[in-house]
């Protein structure tokens, strides 16, 4: 049998700091509640639905990694209150966005 | 006898527990905590908890909204929400001054985790907290969204023009 030790699925949300930035290189600090099983997927949906920023133009960084979208924040080194990640917003121009598409 | 003083004693403790438990079934069919039922039954004495969360409930929630927003207007503590006295009311099981005090001491704390954040001034920091029914994070992500908005602007700009090297 397959035993899963608890401590591997924390139930707790925990604050992420993260660092926002573009091409302007300045960096906006701002805090997220986040459970570190959550997917990069589901983290770019919920930056999308809180902050706007559509899921195509979100680049997030997790120390020297690239997060892929099916990975979890977990997976990827976030564990507890205070751990960093940096979002890059690409420009909506170069991610072929457009105003009307949202 | 005593025999019959200790049975009807634990009788009593039976019965009573029933009742409660049947009244905490009712109430969670109708998405109300036990909490809330526990609540209304001290502050009322009230046999039909449910009936009275829903008719009695909103005007005692006012009154504790009065209070504290009075009591913390010197200390700038802004406008209460009924969210934030229902859930002091809960904790304070029913008990109206208790629940006035712990609404400001929760304001307190929020304020002062908002300024340690950056948001030092008050009156956004109050109109994000009233907006949110008091909820930190629900706060929180407002006030980043505003401070987020040049990079919106940024983003939807057409990209900088080509250097021209022939001007």
């Amino acid at each position: 049998t397959v035993q899963v030790k608890p401590e591997a699925y924390p139930k707790k949300e925990i604050s992420l700091w993260v660092g926002v930035e573009d091409a302007q290189m300045t960096t906006v600090p701002i805090y997220l509640q986040v459970n570190p099983h959550m997917t990069l997927a589901s983290l770019k949906d919920m930056v999308f639905l809180h902050y706007g920023f559509p899921p195509s133009v979100q680049q997030w960084v997790v120390g020297k990694r690239l997060p892929g979208d099916q990975e979890t924040l977990h997976y990827n080194g976030i564990q507890r209150d205070g751990d960093m990640a940096y979002l890059y917003l690409r420009s909506a121009k170069e991610a072929k966005l457009s105003k009307e598409t949202f | 006898s005593p025999e019959e003083v200790e049975r009807r004693r634990q009788e009593k403790l039976r019965e009573d527990g029933m009742k409660l438990v049947a009244m905490i079934r009712e109430a969670e069919l109708a998405g109300v905590p036990p909490e809330e039922v526990g609540a209304a039954l001290r502050y009322s004495g009230t046999e039909l908890p449910l009936p009275w969360l829903r008719s009695e409930l909103p005007a005692v929630l006012d009154a504790v909204v009065e209070q504290a927003t009075e009591q913390g207007a010197g200390a700038e503590l802004g406008t209460i929400t009924q969210q934030e006295a229902r859930v002091a009311w809960t904790q304070s099981q029913g008990d109206v001054d208790e629940a006035v005090s712990r609404c400001l001491s929760a304001r307190r704390s929020k304020v002062r985790e908002l300024a340690a954040l950056g948001f030092g001034e008050r009156g956004p920091v109050l109109q994000a907290l009233y907006q949110n029914g008091g909820d930190l994070w629900g706060a929180l992500t407002e006030l980043q969204r505003l401070q987020l908005e040049p990079f919106h602007r940024r983003m939807w700009e057409p990209a900088e023009p080509e250097i021209d090297f022939h001007a």
